[in-house]
């Protein structure tokens, strides 16, 4: 009487699972341009990575420094939700381009999406290997990968926005 | 009429109606094979209905060979929607891929076919017991293969374009209904007196995903949202790389980047 129930309730869970997973999905390509740039973790700053952090691309500092700097699986996990909010740019610009306007180049979205991915690769591997072993040499090596595309995109985001919309380059300099 | 033929009849005309809609709005660009199988239903629940009306003993061998290539149909299916949800990430990706992914989605059928035959319910003769087996492992491949796709999507945050969402939850929800219906009938009898009132909820399910299918295709795509310069540049100068930046920097106006040209 017990395997029936069990199995029922299994395949219930799949359901909601399911469901639950369609509605993200569907709130995922319906979400505006502002909703997306909220959605960048504000409550961690990156700041600390680098002396000239979103001025200037790559890290000096050694991959132990990136990792107290990063405040350990924190900063990780900061860094892996901002990454989902940058590829989630990606579909949306790709979504949204108006068909009279210059196409994006494929290339570009490429490079986003893979740089993107990359961050949440390198975060999940130093954030299973950290719940192992906690900080070895491999989980500051991810670590710090990880925070290096991190740096880097930040950095051109900001060249960006001070190039194109210098008012609001306090409040998205403060954001990160 | 026969409570049976009127929902067959209902089934092949929503079979119908989804066929008309993927044509009308160009979907079977896009899902060839997804296409091809909504016409071998509707193909293939007509001339059921005539073999079930003219020659009904000829019926049950039908419905076994058909239920096969119908399968065999369904594996396309999931292979096609698969590369379609990896399409963003499609170019970097090896090209054998898709055969890899063809591979995987058998090896996955060949694991569940012996767990699904811990399920098939008792006093089955030989054709029902292969008919129920081969009706309860795609059900499960089904299942997994979209829960491995969702999770896999979701750790990689790749969004799925609409009309791959609304292919997904038809047979998503179907599916789950499906098999707990399944997994209900392994616990019964055939002779049981509730036994085909299951069959019904299966049926309604059935007819209930075409209806969505119906309405959603029919349905246009997500209108397109602002998309400013200003977002694309910014997009352009997050995605670094080589070719990128010569893009960027060469749409860029200002002072500072002139100069640098």
């Amino acid at each position: 009487m017990l395997l029936p129930l069990i199995q029922i309730a299994v395949v219930c869970a799949l359901l909601v699972y399911f469901i639950k997973w369609r509605g993200s999905m569907r709130r995922r390509n319906t979400q505006t341009w502002d909703s997306l740039l909220s959605q960048l973790r504000s409550d961690w700053s990156a700041r600390e990575l680098g002396e000239q952090f979103l001025w200037k691309e790559g890290l000096t500092a050694t991959t132990d420094d990136i990792w107290q700097r990063l405040d350990g699986p924190r900063g990780l996990w900061a860094m892996f939700q901002n990454a989902r909010v940058l590829l989630q740019m990606a579909d949306y610009a790709n979504r949204n381009a108006a068909p009279g306007a210059t196409p994006i180049d494929p290339m570009v979205l490429e490079t986003l999406r893979s740089d993107a991915m990359q961050i949440r690769l390198c975060v999940l591997m130093a954030l299973g290997q950290y719940a192992m072993s906690q900080a070895t040499a491999g989980v500051k090596v991810n670590a710090f990968r990880a925070a290096n595309m991190y740096s880097g995109m930040a950095a051109r985001m900001t060249s960006l926005i001070q190039d194109h919309a210098a008012v609001i380059l306090p409040d998205f300099v403060a954001a990160m | 009429m026969a409570p049976d033929t009127a929902i067959s009849l209902a089934a092949v005309a929503l079979e119908a109606a989804v066929l008309f809609s993927l044509v009308r709005h160009r979907v079977f660009r896009t899902f060839p094979v997804f296409s091809i199988y909504v016409a071998w239903t509707l193909v293939s629940d007509i001339t059921s209905l005539l073999i079930f009306t003219f020659h009904p003993t000829a019926y049950f061998r039908y419905y076994l060979v058909e239920m096969i290539i119908d399968s065999a149909l369904q594996f396309t299916v999931l292979v096609e929607l698969t590369w379609s949800v990896l399409r963003p990430v499609r170019s970097s990706l090896p090209r054998a891929t898709i055969y890899v992914l063809a591979l995987l989605i058998a090896v996955a059928g060949l694991v569940i076919w012996p767990l699904a035959a811990q399920t098939v319910p008792p006093r089955l003769n030989a054709q029902g017991v292969l008919l129920f087996h081969l009706q309860e492992t795609f059900a499960i491949l089904r299942i997994v293969c979209f829960l491995v796709m969702a999770s896999f999507s979701q750790v990689l945050s790749i969004g799925w374009r609409d009309r791959e969402l609304q292919i997904a939850t038809g047979f998503g929800v179907y599916s789950i209904v499906y098999l707990l219906v399944m997994l209900q009938h392994s616990h019964q009898l055939t002779t049981d007196p509730g036994y085909h009132k299951l069959d019904f909820v299966v049926t309604i399910s059935y007819l209930g995903t075409l209806s969505y299918w119906v309405i959603s295709f029919a349905a246009k795509e997500q209108e397109r949202k602002e998309f400013s310069p200003q977002m694309q540049q910014l997009l352009l100068l997050m995605s670094g790389g080589a070719r990128a930046g010569r893009v960027a920097l060469s749409d860029l106006p200002s002072d500072r980047l002139r100069k640098k040209d």
